[in-house]
């Protein structure tokens, strides 16, 4: 039980947040609230690991100790030095722009009734799909692959060596190993000690359907800033169109809800709001100050899309290269494109590396 | 062209949301004044709409080899953010109406996805099924023993390797799964398990020559051959499954 609270501890509250520390006032807002640098900070690990399971796995077959080691360091290395960061800033700056706690209750004062009542029912919405996910099993056939491969790294030490639906010795198939994200699952599963199949069925949900919400929470308050009705009846909205958006099998909302742990479901989903939000933050024209904050997560989010599925790296490239192209011919900025080309440089090597490999 | 605007049809399956996304989009295009909303969720939505239904497009995603994944090209257009966004805007003043009226639009034109049929009630944290675990634990090799192998029925072959590592099967997803031609239905153990009713007498030969200590037979589907006198010896019976042993395989002990 102390290695799973401690595992969980780690990974998923406090590497992410003292990594996000490092994004601390390079996002474009003024002043920021403690849950603003978790999701940079968790996107963060996610490209780091990518970076680091991709070598280990094409030159170390049994490279699974390896892995988690170097992980575990990287993630450490990354959360020291977003904290060191924020007390070197604290010490520095004469006003703070990270918003207080003591702050919060007045923050709340300020919110009117009816917007009190939206943001309930939209954290209910939320809550509901929370206890779903958790309470109902959804069958999918692809978990007998990426689960299996899970189970697999952090049960054998073998990565992606092993042929998941029998269990005979294979070459790497670097088409699907390429994403790294089930070594990633493995790597939670041998920090917390908890079962790669409740990683990905039962904690991953847990984790992911909340932080989804927030990407939508942030393009929210891009849409109709933060204060007001709108951005919790925003919320509602995007609830009721993910619980009845099982119109067929392939929708983003069929895949959030009954494949949340499989990496096309993230990339569906969390890395293209992701995508969305930082365009909508980086075409911003009434925002000031750098955008180079916000062009450096661009690049770690597309590394972190290679991870969830052998077409990530196209998928976020051929978004960022449509959106970025519209921008630059309409607001007559081309050096928008040529960012955009820079931060699409990991999709690239991804690309070859899986054209060449594959 | 066809074969996309087929490709779109399965997308949108049977809601209306990707209408009312199209519905939004004009809205927008005509009422939105900001740049930035206007750029990333309209204009770029338009570009992407139409380079889908480019048989260009088609043809290189065939040349990448993902032709079968064509619809992720649609995953691309930000449905959920630009209909919640446009009801948002169109509701104007009328809050709590206009929310009561867009709630109800949406519900009714949707799918719950919780009521879809690959949907249940979870029987452990596992979410896998419980008669899986069962079986699983009953086989599972000793600490000085190698893996063991196991024939399921094609329900349980999706979850055993989910479960543990420690048990093989001959054959897996991939002979149930008839769109995968590649290697699906070629097994000659699953020719005969995919039987009804099972011949054991062709079975049991087989489970010997690929080396299975095990075999697990759903007792609703008859077989034709008394497992006893086909050398087989019943050790569980877990829930509606029978589990065998093959004693003409011995488990094996691990090699130091």
């Amino acid at each position: 039980m102390i290695q799973k609270l401690l595992g969980f501890l780690f990974l998923f509250v406090l590497s992410p947040l003292c990594t996000g520390l490092l994004w601390r006032g390079r996002l474009g807002k003024k002043r920021e609230w403690i849950w603003d640098f978790y999701l940079p900070g968790f996107l963060t690990q996610l490209a780091v690991f990518q970076v680091i399971a991709v070598p280990v796995m094409i030159f170390d077959a049994h490279g699974m100790e390896l892995l988690v080691i170097l992980s575990c360091a990287a993630f450490g290395i990354l959360a020291l030095a977003g904290l060191g960061r924020a007390c070197f800033a604290a010490k520095k700056e004469r006003e703070s722009v990270l918003a207080a706690p003591s702050s919060y209750p007045a923050a709340l004062k300020e919110t009117g009734w009816e917007e009190r009542i939206f943001w309930l029912i939209a954290a209910a919405a939320v809550l509901f799909q929370l206890y779903m996910a958790y309470t109902r099993a959804s069958f999918d056939g692809d978990d007998a692959y990426y689960v299996v491969q899970s189970v697999l790294a952090d049960q054998t030490g073998v990565l992606n060596r092993i042929r998941p639906y029998t269990g005979l010795s294979t070459d790497l198939d670097i088409r699907h190993a390429l994403a790294a994200l089930p070594l990633w699952e493995a790597l939670v599963a041998r920090l917390t000690g908890i079962h790669a199949a409740i990683v990905a069925h039962t904690l991953l949900p847990l984790v992911l359907i909340p932080l989804t919400y927030f990407a939508y929470g942030k393009i929210g308050a891009k849409l109709f800033g933060a204060k007001g009705w709108k951005l919790p009846a925003f919320l509602i909205l995007v609830s009721i169109l993910q619980i009845f958006g099982n119109t067929s099998i392939y929708t983003n909302a069929t895949f959030f809800l009954m494949r949340t742990w499989q990496g096309k479901s993230i990339m569906a989903n969390l890395i293209l709001l992701v995508l969305i939000w930082l365009l909508l933050e980086i075409l911003d024209e009434t925002a000031k100050g750098g955008k180079t904050g916000l062009w450096v997560l661009v690049a770690l989010t597309n590394v972190a899309a290679a991870m969830m599925t052998s077409m990530g790296a196209f998928l976020a490239a051929l978004f960022l290269g449509i959106a970025s192209l519209v921008a630059a011919v309409r607001q007559k900025r081309p050096s928008l494109l040529g960012k955009t080309v820079v931060c699409c440089i990991p999709n690239a090597v991804f690309l070859a590396m899986l054209l060449i490999m594959g | 062209m066809l074969e996309i605007w087929t490709v779109f049809r399965n997308y949108c399956g049977t809601g209306i949301y990707p209408l009312l996304f199209l519905a939004a989009l004009v809205y927008l295009f005509f009422a939105e004044k900001d740049r930035k909303i206007r750029l990333v969720l309209v204009e770029s939505s338009l570009v992407t709409g139409v380079l889908f239904f480019l048989p260009l497009s088609k043809a290189v995603m065939n040349a990448l080899g993902e032709g079968e994944t064509y619809y992720r090209i649609l995953w691309l257009l930000p449905m959920t953010v630009v209909i919640a966004y446009a009801g948002i805007r169109l509701i104007g003043r009328h809050r709590r109406t206009g929310m009561v009226l867009l709630a109800a639009i949406l519900m009714v034109s949707g799918h719950y996805v919780y009521k879809n049929q690959f949907i249940s009630k979870a029987q452990n944290r596992y979410h896998i099924p419980d008669a899986v675990i069962a079986i699983c634990n009953e086989i599972l090799p000793e600490e000085d023993e190698e893996r063991v192998w196991s024939v399921f029925p094609e329900e349980l072959i999706y979850y055993v390797r989910q479960y543990t590592s420690e048990v093989q099967m001959p054959y897996g997803r991939e002979m149930l799964e008839p769109s995968w031609a590649w290697n699906w239905d070629t097994h000659p153990i699953y020719e005969v398990m995919r039987e009804n009713p099972i011949d054991l007498n062709a079975l049991v030969p087989l489970l010997t020559e690929y080396h299975c200590q095990y075999l697990v037979l759903n007792r609703s589907v008859p077989v034709k051959g008394d497992p006893a006198k086909c050398g087989l010896e019943l050790i569980a019976q877990i829930e509606a499954y029978d589990l065998y042993r093959n004693p003409a395989v011995e488990l094996y002990k691990k090699v130091n």
